[in-house]
């Protein structure tokens, strides 16, 4: 079971209220799919600027492997107010520690309702039944 | 049996080639389709976060274009079949993980290696192959363990298929490059032409065709690109040679 203290897309990308933020990472099952449990092949993750205003599903960066060039969508809309420099130079980390030191961006939400995102539960039955 | 679209477009300039398969991504619910495709003129497409500057071989080539697919860069010249798979990422075809979707994509891809008469071909694993050069930036020097290959005329196996793919939206490209004849730019790399008699990218296009009917079971319908998909592409044309697109500056290591 993924960790129960945030809430999940769909597309991979989880979401995390923290203080007035909304912190936002990828899953272990996106890290694995792109990685196939190999974190070298991981090669090149693009992030925004921080400034930028996204909406709710916006593409917000994309995450390349030596699979596949996929996108990164922002589980809920506002301002990024903070992006971790860092992964783009270490994607290892992703591999790591996809839940805490992996993050990616930090929203200021125009509205904290987490309401239309996937709980735990509903995140692990949806990888389940694609898979 | 499911039916999937066939689409070719011989001779095709590199933007409308890169427009079409940005058209087909982006055609939500289509079915999917198998697109094949040869380049005129002649051209070197870049991987979407390749830096312009990591490929010595792009400096030179006065046609460049920049892919939505990752990977490495690739020479498109009259002796290379370059196809397109585009469908929705939960199509039974190419659902569950995504090493799956390319075990099956080249193992259809090898049934046509294999009835053009190209023996021995089969997925790098753990093999090791000589056609991986370091400091050209060209995706036929860099492989991994799904790589396909046969022994070039070398000697050594090498890699002679370049796939990659972009998802996007709920919907998949794939991208693939087989290489019928050798390019000067891409050294090492196997060929058709080392292992059996040369064929045209059509004769090509028609075993790819009966790979992917065979390892998919699906019908595949000849079409053409109606006059909407047509407009769209070309409206996306523009873009993949575009100076600001090829020459954008990433911070991409390899």
């Amino acid at each position: 079971m993924r960790p129960d203290d945030r809430k999940y897309l769909d597309s991979h990308e989880w979401a995390k209220l923290e203080g007035d933020l909304i912190v936002v990472g990828i899953t272990d099952f996106a890290v694995e799919e792109l990685s196939n449990g190999n974190e070298g092949d991981l090669v090149y993750c693009d992030l925004p600027e921080v400034g930028r205003e996204v909406e709710q599903g916006e593409t917000f960066g994309e995450i390349e492997s030596v699979k596949a060039v996929s996108d990164l969508n922002a589980p809920i809309g506002g301002e990024i107010v903070e992006v971790n420099a860092d992964m783009m130079e270490h994607l290892e980390t992703l591999a790591e520690d996809p839940w805490k030191k992996g993050w990616l961006i930090k929203i200021k939400p125009t509205d904290a309702s987490m309401d239309h995102l996937l709980d735990a539960e509903a995140y692990e039955q949806h990888i389940t039944a694609d898979h | 049996m499911a039916v999937w679209n066939l689409i070719e477009t011989w001779d095709a300039s590199p933007g409308f080639a890169m427009g079409l398969d940005e058209a087909l991504l982006r055609s939500v619910g289509r079915p999917p389709t198998l697109r094949l495709y040869s380049w005129a003129p002649d051209a070197l497409s870049l991987g979407y976060f390749q830096r312009f500057g990591d490929v010595p071989a792009a400096a030179a080539h006065p046609h460049v274009v920049r892919r939505l697919t990752g990977g490495g860069a690739i020479h498109h010249h009259p002796r290379e079949l370059t196809f397109s798979v585009t469908l929705d990422a939960d199509d039974p075809a190419y659902q569950g993980s995504v090493p799956d979707s390319y075990e099956r994509a080249h193992e259809a891809v090898i049934h046509a290696l294999s009835a053009l008469g190209v023996s021995e071909v089969r997925m790098r694993r753990a093999e090791v192959v000589g056609s991986d050069l370091r400091g050209t930036g060209m995706c036929f020097h860099e492989s991994t363990p799904q790589d396909i290959c046969w022994r070039g005329a070398a000697g050594p196996l090498a890699k002679g298929v370049g796939t990659a793919q972009r998802r996007t939206a709920g919907r998949i490209l794939h991208h693939g490059s087989i290489k019928l004849g050798p390019s000067p730019l891409e050294p090492e790399v196997a060929t058709v032409a080392d292992r059996a008699a040369e064929v045209s990218p059509v004769e090509a296009g028609r075993a790819l065709r009966d790979g992917f009917a065979r390892e998919f079971g699906v019908d595949l319908e000849p079409c053409e690109p109606g006059a909407e998909l047509r407009a769209a592409a070309e409206a996306m044309a523009a873009r993949y040679s575009a100076p600001e697109f090829v020459h954008r500056e990433t911070r991409r290591q390899r």
